[in-house]
């Protein structure tokens, strides 16, 4: 029991060196730093509402145009995030193998968790800011939007996690992904909901994970909004087939291409 | 002990694959000095990487229940971006040790002064090579991996290395592979020829040469045959 103990508190041990060591590299020479990793979504809040008030564009729903774009934002930076730090670690990071003790599995659970972190405190930032701007704007259900992040936090995961190891063996499929995950952006619900969706493109689009746990997140922090869409089962799903796909080329392809192992 | 069990492992080519082991069984007793001498592109840094876990072999299993050292002065797990002291730092955590001595052990061996707290991407190679080194010794192995490696940086700082590890070998065994017999006696008392995929027990580091000259070096030598009908 003794030892179980010591392995899992150097276990945890070696991830929170992982994370810390991915803070001070990710933007090492920046003068802001890892301020970068907050700044850039906000950034993207701070467009997203200003074109929104350009276009005079209003929600579907009745709530705050801020608060309606952080509530999208959020969880796809989340995903998002998540996917590119899980690869560029495998790539920055690939020379801690060498240390006994760390994996490349380490390496990748520790960049999920870091972005699931850093997501928390950019929508605390943010709706700090909204309150201050705009008035309190509180949360209708903590536990459901919790739910919401945690399952966009387990999507971002198997995608990012299937990524990489594709990455490690791939170079082309590494270039790739980016591009295929770049029509994320425009489907998943950031600055439409579900409902607004023309009824042709619902069957397909009920397939995207991410336009889920946006509805399942929205609906968490608004009074007013419930979705009818928003099915859990969809993401967990996928998430499950990815990272079951993602342990099975682990296994299969053993080996990166430059021949370390991946375990 | 470190004890390897039909160990195999060979690179695929379009020809046929380049056998780098070839059903390897033996054992390195925990605080013995092994010397592995092979010729260049023979299998040192593969061998190495399997000693040390970074890759598995295509057959067969290695035991490692003592503590093995990353390779010897290796700089691989150094960020550019990052400085000596805040490397050091991360990689005594990662290896559970005394980030405090650990840090204070480096910065007096590598004795770059100043650069010790500058990013490692302003450090000349010799520094960097220093610093390498330095938190190499700074960690207690059991026993220390090194292709080819025991010293690093200018004359002096050589010696210095020199005298570290042996110093440390009074207590931990080496696993040192190399092309130079005379590196393996300065620092070994069990020797091994690697050639063809087989690791050859040798008496010394001479006989180990002997057996590499008799194979005639690269090429369908008489040992690549004889391995190749054995796999």
């Amino acid at each position: 029991m003794n030892h179980l103990g010591n392995g899992a508190w150097n276990w945890a041990n070696t991830i929170h060196t992982i994370m810390l060591r991915e803070v001070r590299c990710r933007f090492a020479g920046d003068p802001l730093g890892y301020a970068w990793a907050f700044f850039v979504p906000l950034l993207w809040v701070g467009t997203l509402i200003f074109f929104f008030t350009l276009l005079g564009r209003a929600p579907a729903i009745p709530v705050d145009t801020p608060a309606f774009i952080a509530t999208g934002v959020v969880p796809y930076v989340l995903f998002r995030y998540t996917i590119t730090s899980m690869s560029r670690v495998a790539s920055t990071h690939r020379h801690l193998v060498h240390f006994d003790g760390v994996r490349v599995s380490d390496l990748l659970f520790a960049a999920a968790l870091l972005e699931a972190m850093n997501a928390i405190i950019i929508f605390a930032m943010i709706w700090v800011l909204i309150t201050i701007i705009f008035g309190p704007t509180p949360i209708h259900n903590p536990l459901e939007f919790s739910n919401g992040l945690l399952l966009t936090a387990v999507f971002g995961t198997a995608i990012g996690r299937f990524a990489a190891i594709l990455g490690m063996v791939s170079e082309t499929a590494k270039r790739m992904v980016p591009v295929v995950l770049r029509p994320m952006f425009w489907i998943s619900g950031i600055f439409f909901t579900a409902p607004e969706l023309p009824s042709g493109l619902l069957p397909y689009l009920q397939w995207n994970p991410l336009l889920h746990t946006i509805e399942i997140t929205r609906a968490g922090v608004f009074l007013d909004y419930t979705s009818s869409f928003a099915d859990m089962s969809v993401p967990l799903g996928i998430s499950a087939v990815f990272l079951i796909a993602s342990y099975v080329m682990q296994s299969a392809f053993r080996r990166s291409s430059d021949g370390m192992e991946l375990t | 002990m470190i004890s390897l069990f039909n160990v195999s492992r060979y690179h695929p080519d379009k020809a046929q694959p380049n056998i780098i082991l070839n059903n390897v069984s033996t054992q390195f007793p925990r605080k013995e000095s092994i010397g592995i001498l092979a010729l260049g592109g023979a299998g040192k840094t593969t061998l190495a990487r399997i000693l040390s876990g970074v890759e598995r072999p295509d057959s067969g299993h290695i035991q490692r229940p003592n503590s093995l050292s990353h390779p010897l002065g290796s700089t691989a797990g150094f960020h550019a971006g990052l400085s000596g002291a805040e490397n050091v730092r991360f990689l005594a955590r990662l290896l559970h040790r005394n980030v405090e001595e650990t840090t204070d052990y480096c910065e007096s061996f590598t004795d770059i002064g100043a650069y010790f707290h500058r990013p490692v991407a302003q450090y000349a190679p010799v520094m960097r090579a220093r610093l390498g080194f330095a938190f190499s010794m700074s960690v207690e192995f059991d026993t220390y991996l090194s292709d080819g490696v025991t010293s690093a940086g200018d004359h002096s700082f050589r010696d210095k290395c020199e005298a570290a590890l042996l110093e440390r070998l009074t207590r931990s065994g080496l696993i040192l592979m190399s092309r130079h017999a005379r590196t393996l006696n300065r620092f070994c008392s069990v020797f091994y020829a690697l050639h063809a995929g087989q690791l050859l027990p040798c008496s010394s580091a001479e006989e180990a040469q002997d057996i590499l000259d008799y194979a005639g070096g690269y090429g369908n030598t008489f040992w690549n045959e004889a391995a190749r009908h054995a796999g």
